[in-house]
């Protein structure tokens, strides 16, 4: 199927506009918006008709998908998508927007931190799962770890992921982390069904030119179990955002009130009528 | 101060700031640590987040008996944001102190946590360093340090270069070394 790139773009930028600031004490990093285009119709085709979990989903991907495929913009979407993420702002953001585009029977989100034990309800209960996970550049791929695991307990047999991870090679840390990643994912029964390299770029300051790749995982071996998910260990959370870098934050709260609370990071200068000239302070 | 090159540093472009000389700036900032015993060196950017890479990155090194230093490389800057003094700290984002009476950092979103600043009369070779944290780790600082990057968390090459690059000398006018908790964000 042919896409329409104009009205394809205008409707990513319906869910740009939506989305709160990263933050980057967080390693919020967002995808620039071609990409996420993209990474929107390659997901669309992996996740197709299944119902699918989203482990952190600051770019608003499981947005994306849900938007382009109702308006048919793309042949291919999930059924619904649920998002689990640690950032309020993100899941309030998501909500409304759900709402204002009549689609809130098919995306839904939910405050969560990977550090705690996934809810019960979910357990091996989603038909995918998708994750975009710091990238773990200081940690051998241990925070990919946390997100990924977290992932695979919510998803049942015949499961497939998507998964986004740092690849490039002028970076050599990202091929470690690759590899780590991919063993990771073997051990628990997976097979690596599909690898885009260099994918994604991002708005990064000190690193424009990295990218990450789209692997598209499929699950070969499972038997299903019962509940038995565990919160992250002492070490993982003393270094979950690398060496010497800990999780110390639990939940980021939306102070806006999903934007009904005015804003605070500007103020309004008069215009002055009395013929005086005031030059910018 | 040791004026050995240092091994583990954060590097940063100083000068004229928020309607201050430099000259002004060091002369109070000394005053400060006469007072309190340390410094509050403000500064802004994406590259030295406090949280996540020089934290981290002091943390490890001190660890491993390591000082981790500021060098500073004066150059002829005009920044002038507003002045707005911060009057809140914090060492992890979450919890929120006033200010120490006594310190005074403006128009800065950062502050590093500094030691006595002594003048220095060092060339560093950034072909020679390599950044520590971040994305960017491996890089060497002599292809980071360009453009609007103008600041990183450093460390001496545990061998000499191989990737193609030539000398990249820089002259550091002042050093001072890094106290706990090494850098802060500010309100």
């Amino acid at each position: 199927m042919a896409i329409d790139l104009r009205e394809c773009l205008n409707a990513i930028s319906d869910v740009v506009n939506n989305r709160p600031k990263p933050l980057r004490e967080f390693d919020q990093i967002y995808m620039k918006v071609a990409d996420m285009l993209l990474q929107t119709e390659h997901v669309g085709r992996c996740l197709d008709a299944r119902r699918v979990v989203f482990i952190g989903d600051g770019d608003a991907i499981g947005l994306c998908l849900v938007h382009l495929h109702k308006q048919k913009l793309l042949e291919s979407g999930p059924e619904s998508v649920h998002i689990l993420d640690f950032d309020e702002r993100v899941v309030v953001s998501i909500r409304g927007f759900a709402e204002r585009f009549g689609i809130s029977q098919r995306v839904t989100a939910e405050l969560y931190n990977v550090a705690d034990t996934l809810p019960k309800q979910h357990w091996e209960s989603f038909g995918g799962f998708y994750t975009n996970p710091p990238f773990g550049a200081r940690n051998g791929g241990r925070s990919i770890e946390a997100f990924v695991t977290r992932g695979i307990e919510a998803v049942g047999s015949d499961a497939v992921g998507c998964l986004v991870v740092a690849d490039h090679e002028d970076y050599p840390w990202t091929q470690q982390v690759l590899w780590q990643t991919e063993a990771l994912l073997l051990k628990e029964g997976f097979a690596i069904a599909e690898l885009l390299p260099k994918f994604h770029h991002y708005h990064l300051d000190d690193a424009p030119d990295l990218t990450s790749c789209s692997m598209t995982i499929r699950r070969i071996r499972h038997s299903p179990s019962e509940y038995r998910s565990q919160p992250l260990g002492g070490e993982m959370l003393a270094n979950f955002y690398g060496e010497e870098a800990p999780l110390r934050v639990r939940y980021v709260r939306d102070a806006t009130n999903g934007g009904r609370v005015p804003s605070s990071d500007h103020r309004l200068e008069p215009f002055h009528t009395d013929g005086e000239s005031h030059e910018p302070g | 101060m040791n004026q050995v090159e240092p091994s583990a540093f954060v590097f940063m472009r100083v000068g004229n700031h928020a309607g201050e000389t430099f000259e002004q700036i060091l002369e109070r900032k000394m005053q400060e640590f006469r007072r309190t015993g340390r410094i509050f060196w403000g500064y802004g950017g994406a590259t030295c987040h406090p949280l996540t890479r020089v934290q981290p990155f002091a943390r490890f090194h001190v660890k491993n008996n390591v000082q981790v230093y500021l060098v500073m490389e004066l150059i002829d800057s005009r920044a002038n944001p507003e002045i707005l003094p911060a009057r809140q700290y914090s060492e992890d984002g979450v919890t929120w102190l006033p200010i120490p009476e006594g310190i005074r950092v403006t128009g800065s979103r950062y502050a590093l946590v500094l030691d006595e600043i002594a003048p220095g009369d060092l060339e560093l070779d950034l072909a020679q360093y390599a950044v520590d944290i971040g994305p960017s780790r491996g890089k060497l600082a002599s292809t980071y340090l360009h453009g609007r990057v103008d600041k990183g968390c450093l460390v001496r090459c545990p061998a000499p270069s191989k990737q193609p690059t030539g000398e990249v000398k820089k002259r550091i006018s002042y050093l001072a070394r890094l106290q706990e908790p090494f850098a802060v964000m500010l309100r």
